[in-house]
């Protein structure tokens, strides 16, 4: 079993390319370093608590259309006649027609009520994000992301890699946290050294800092001499080519000839995709979902509303742009699946403000490659006064660690649960049939250190 | 005016045992199932001793710099040429000049004559016309303008003004301070009315960071930046809106980490050391919210005049003491107390040991670093709450950290941020710039930081800039800080027309080879060598490790073609620092590669 070595993972391709420095390109796409059997992973964190009672609602005839309405008195409740039907008696918001399509595709399985396990509910937004994206609920001191440990286990991927794992952000998230191969790219254009001063950043300079970097040995060492690599590679990365297939992503509300920072950040990981990069696992963030104050769920252009059609136009967009062959046989669509998770739910009532405070369990979604979509999952907790936790949330009824296993199993082949998601009990996996394929046997075979086993080999 | 509902929610004891107390309209109530994960969660909290993790291990490590240079790029934003002797002059021990670096400091005065001199200028240009105004001026000028550039004018010039005094201020350590405790009571920047009222939001917290936690944080209470940005302007009874209340608690005082509960019935937590109750739960979140309804905004709502003052709406607040009283922790309020519903609340929390923890473990995250010490978490907490009653509290907790053995110690359990790296580059390089509204260097200055992640003013979550090193010592963060430390070093010819004055051509930034021809004045010196020994010295104040020298030796040579013992002006014109010529394009790369480099990043 060789795992691939994740120090040199980068610290390869950046000997050859800044030794090849001045050639007109940089071969990195397949050249032998590519598996066209591994899938990839699109996380995209829903960040400030997304009202998943307002994405995913009961309709008339649902026996909770009542309590429902109760609830939400005081100016979040949306009208069932104005839900977008997904069957089961549920509706979609208003504005999320694409994912009503995607789900009539069978490309969208929707996973409801949950969250965090009922012994570690919380209701921080910092606390509650970290436990998830570190992968250990309880535990926000946890060294590493969740993602971090998938990528430092996985027996599937080739030796080298040119970009296994981005976040369209400035800065690396909790899922990737000390990953040293993960790259945060937000703003193609300035990934890069500056080329407007006369004689700055040659390529004299470039060795020298990569020589001063790399002779260092702890981590700011290597994430320097990563940074020197990551630029040549994006370098090669052309992100102004068009979406395929008339893809459009969303643009924003109140300026309609630009892209939404969203959908920037869904297109560049696209890109990054399309062109062969070797990408495995990508990360993009949306904010704007902290609504306790005028949530705006029925007006156009503002709010909740308008949250909800940019990451449903982005989405949609996405998966159409990436449905174009892709080498080794199959779509890059097909390869390419979406977890799609905020981090709490929001209060079943709504507040005196049109608003809605901090919950529980929450609406998440599963979309892409090996998707069994067109489907709902996970036992619905009901919005009765008795049903509700504290009577006041969503009662969470799926632990989020069960669909993210499932989706390393089946989709990533990676089996080492006990070490991705430390301290989930066995007992407590409970696989829902969200994604097709063949399951790995999970390994859960508890070892507490590992948590605390930091940086890289 | 809102019509209360009757009171139909139990009392908070029976709130905690009820399985589903309801209103009439079947929501209000909040209630705690019986058995949650009261017995589970104490242990677990109560296990976190000083809020530290196994350390993580990672191969190699560093030595610290002497102590002038780590006291200068941990207490202060990094060395200005000079810095590193001034230091050295204060004493003749290590000891001695720490504290005389450190009391010199915990007590600027008024005088600043670099900084105050620029801003007399910016004054007078009406660059700066916004940061001297009122409050009640920055409302009606500019937070509640319907022309965007002028509601964002005191953004703008703030945005700027901190980098300024970053970089020009004597008084490093209030700089350092005022980033920390700005983000520590953090609003989003680009939002109404922060937008208009930034200048006064930041000195309400500047004017107080060296004296009472409390004051700081009642004042805080009272601004209208805040009371929008977590929407408590519009908290009233009945269901009220939680968001601040909650963030008081996670975010400003006890903090979420050692000191909170969840949900589970608050009669389960126990006392810490000093015979409070440990931490807070979802029950006194709630119960605080009430507290706080009707603490608002003059907004010209509901009658009240548009002034942007702070304003007690006791029409809009919780009045069923009597029968529930507000119980948050140890405080039982059974009397309306208007305001005072408030105030004793805050004034509990302050003087709260937890409090004290969260407050200590966080200022020793910043200053010492990552993982801090719990030896020196414990006497700091101890110094925070010892002193709670004292006018002078908060300055006292930092010269307990900055006098203390772990500060003097630790080196490189820290990165400088973004932001803290392009300011230490601008330090050392003796940048010279200012800026201006409308102003095309200013607003590249702008996109650039933006680029870094950490844009001042611009982080849109009540927790502020994450402090961890892991989080901006990755790829993004130093690509895009390398790009815009090159960007200044490597403007020195660049001149613009100033648009206000009328000024033409106006140098700009820095020249790094005229100060390096000032420091070797014989061309025969200007060897690769003495240059990179004399160019660490005067940027760092101390010489890289041996291999790092060697590559910068190597890195001058290759570009000048001459050994390293010879000097460059054997093969071209030392004295010409033109920006174009090859000398300035050799001695700007070669500060760019000290600036960039790992030693000048650690902290």
């Amino acid at each position: 079993m060789s795992k691939f070595n994740r120090r040199n993972f980068l610290k390869g391709i950046g000997a050859s390319t800044l030794a090849t420095m001045g050639a007109p390109s940089v071969s990195f796409a397949g050249g032998g370093s590519n598996n066209y059997s591994d899938n990839i992973l699109i996380f995209v964190f829903l960040r400030g608590g997304m009202d998943g009672l307002s994405l995913f609602t009961p309709m008339d005839g649902h026996q909770d259309r009542g309590h429902y309405e109760t609830l939400r008195s005081n100016g979040t409740m949306i009208p069932s006649n104005q839900l977008l039907s997904v069957g089961g008696g549920f509706g979609l918001h208003p504005a999320a027609g694409p994912l009503q399509e995607l789900y009539q595709q069978e490309d969208l399985a929707i996973v409801r009520a949950c969250g965090l396990p009922d012994y570690e509910v919380n209701r921080s937004h910092f606390e509650a994000e970290r436990y998830a994206e570190l992968g250990t609920p309880g535990n926000r001191f946890t060294q590493q992301g969740w993602l971090t440990r998938h990528l430092q286990t996985a027996t599937n991927y080739p030796s080298s890699i040119p970009l296994p794992a981005v976040v369209a952000e400035s800065k690396i998230t909790f899922s990737l946290l000390r990953e040293p191969t993960a790259v945060s790219l937000r703003y193609p254009s300035s990934f890069d050294f500056d080329t407007t001063t006369s004689g700055g950043f040659n390529d004299d300079q470039e060795q020298a800092l990569a020589d001063i970097y790399a002779a260092g040995s702890n981590e700011l060492d290597a994430a320097g001499e990563q940074a020197m690599t990551a630029v040549e590679i994006v370098e090669q990365v052309d992100f102004d080519a068009p979406p395929d297939n008339g893809a459009q992503y969303p643009t924003r509300a109140d300026n309609p000839g630009s892209l939404t920072s969203f959908g920037d950040k869904m297109q560049i990981l696209a890109q990054l995709i399309k062109q062969d990069t070797g990408l495995r696992i990508g990360q993009a963030d949306q904010g704007g979902w902290d609504t306790h104050n005028t949530q705006n769920n029925l007006v156009v252009g503002e709010g909740f509303y308008d949250n909800v059609r940019n990451i449903s136009e982005a989405f949609k967009a996405f998966f159409t742009d990436l449905d174009v062959a892709a080498p080794g046989g199959g779509t890059w669509a097909d390869r390419t699946t979406m977890v799609v998770y905020s981090e709490f739910g929001r209060r079943a009532f709504d507040n005196n403000d049109a608003g809605t405070d901090h919950g529980w369990a929450n609406t998440s979604l599963v979309m892409g490659g090996g998707v069994n979509g067109g489907r709902q999952y996970g036992q619905w907790p009901g919005l009765a006064p008795n049903d509700l936790f504290q009577g006041a949330d969503l009662r969470g009824t799926v632990d989020y660690r069960s669909v993210w296993s499932e989706v390393l199993l089946k989709r990533l082949h990676n089996n080492q649960i006990h070490q991705i998601f430390p301290g989930f009990p066995e007992s407590e996996y409970k696989p829902l049939g969200v994604v097709s394929g063949a399951a790995l046997e999970p390994d859960f075979n508890n070892d507490p250190d590992l948590i605390y086993k930091g940086g890289f080999e | 005016m809102k019509t209360k509902k009757p009171s139909t929610s139990t009392s908070r004891r029976k709130f905690i045992s009820a399985s589903a107390a309801t209103t009439a309209l079947g929501v209000t109530a909040f209630t705690l199932p019986v058995s949650n994960k009261a017995t589970a969660v104490s242990p677990v909290f109560n296990n976190i001793k000083g809020l530290k993790p196994a350390p993580i291990t990672t191969a190699g490590s560093t030595s610290a710099p002497p102590l002038a240079a780590l006291v200068l790029n941990k207490a202060a934003f990094g060395p200005k040429p000079g810095d590193i002797d001034d230091f050295n002059n204060l004493g003749g021990d290590d000891n001695t000049r720490l504290t005389a670096w450190v009391d010199n400091q915990l007590n600027p005065t008024v005088s600043d004559p670099d900084i105050d001199n620029r801003l007399a200028f910016l004054s007078s240009i009406a660059a700066y016309d916004t940061i001297n105004k009122t409050a009640l001026q920055l409302w009606a000028d500019h937070a509640i303008d319907d022309d965007y550039l002028i509601r964002n004018r005191p953004r703008w010039q703030m945005e700027t003004l901190m980098i300024l005094r970053g970089v020009y201020s004597q008084w490093q350590l209030r700089e350092m301070l005022n980033d920390f405790w700005f983000n520590h009571f953090n609003i989003k920047g680009n939002d109404f009315p922060a937008q208009g009222m930034l200048p006064h939001y930041n000195e309400e917290i500047r004017s107080r960071m060296f004296g009472n936690f409390y004051d700081m944080l009642e004042a805080n209470s009272r601004t209208a930046s805040m009371l929008f940005y977590l929407d408590n302007y519009r908290n009233s009874w009945p269901n009220p809106n939680e968001n601040y209340a909650r963030e008081v608690l996670e975010l400003h005082t006890l903090g979420a980490i050692e000191n909170y509960y969840g949900a589970v019935d608050p009669n389960t937590v126990g006392n810490n050391s000093k015979g409070q109750r440990s931490g807070y739960t979802e029950i006194d979140v709630f119960q605080f919210a009430r507290a706080l309804t009707g603490w608002s905004v003059a907004d010209g709502t509901g009658g009240s005049a548009d002034t942007g003052e702070f304003l007690f709406r006791s029409e809009q607040h919780y009045d069923e003491h009597a029968s529930e009283p507000i119980e948050v922790l140890d405080v039982n309020i059974a009397v309306d107390g208007g305001e005072n519903d408030v105030t004793d609340i805050l004034a509990y929390l302050s003087e709260h040991y937890g409090t004290a923890r969260f407050i200590a473990w966080k200022l020793c995250t910043r200053f010492v670093g990552d993982n801090p010490p719990e030896s020196l978490v414990s006497s700091t907490a101890d110094e925070f709450y010892n002193r709670r009653n004292d006018s002078d509290q908060l300055k006292e907790v930092y010269r307990h950290i900055l006098l203390s053995n772990e500060f003097k110690t630790t080196w490189g359990n820290k990165v400088k941020r973004p932001l803290e790296n392009i300011i230490a580059a601008m330090r050392a390089a003796d940048v010279d710039i200012d800026f201006r509204n409308d102003h095309s260097p200013s607003n590249s200055v702008y996109s650039r930081l933006d680029d870094t992640g950490q844009e001042p003013y611009d982080n849109d979550t009540p927790t502020g800039y994450p402090d961890e090193k892991p989080l901006w010592s990755g790829t993004g963060p130093l690509v895009t800080t390398w790009r815009t430390i090159t960007y200044f070093l490597g403007r020195s010819g660049d001149t613009y027309d100033d648009p206000d004055t009328g000024e033409m051509d106006r140098l700009h930034y820095c020249n790094v080879a005229e100060q390096g021809n000032s420091e070797l004045p014989s061309t025969t010196n200007r060897t690769p060598t003495q240059l990179v020994d004399m160019w660490m010295l005067r940027l760092r104040g101390y010489s890289y490790d041996a291999a790092t020298r060697t590559r910068l030796i190597t890195y001058v040579m290759d570009k000048g073609g001459v050994t390293a013992l010879q000097s460059l002006h054997d093969v071209m014109d030392t004295n010409d620092t033109t920006n174009d010529s090859t000398y300035h394009r050799i001695t700007y790369t070669l500060v760019g590669l000290i600036l960039m480099s790992p030693d000048a990043i650690r902290r």
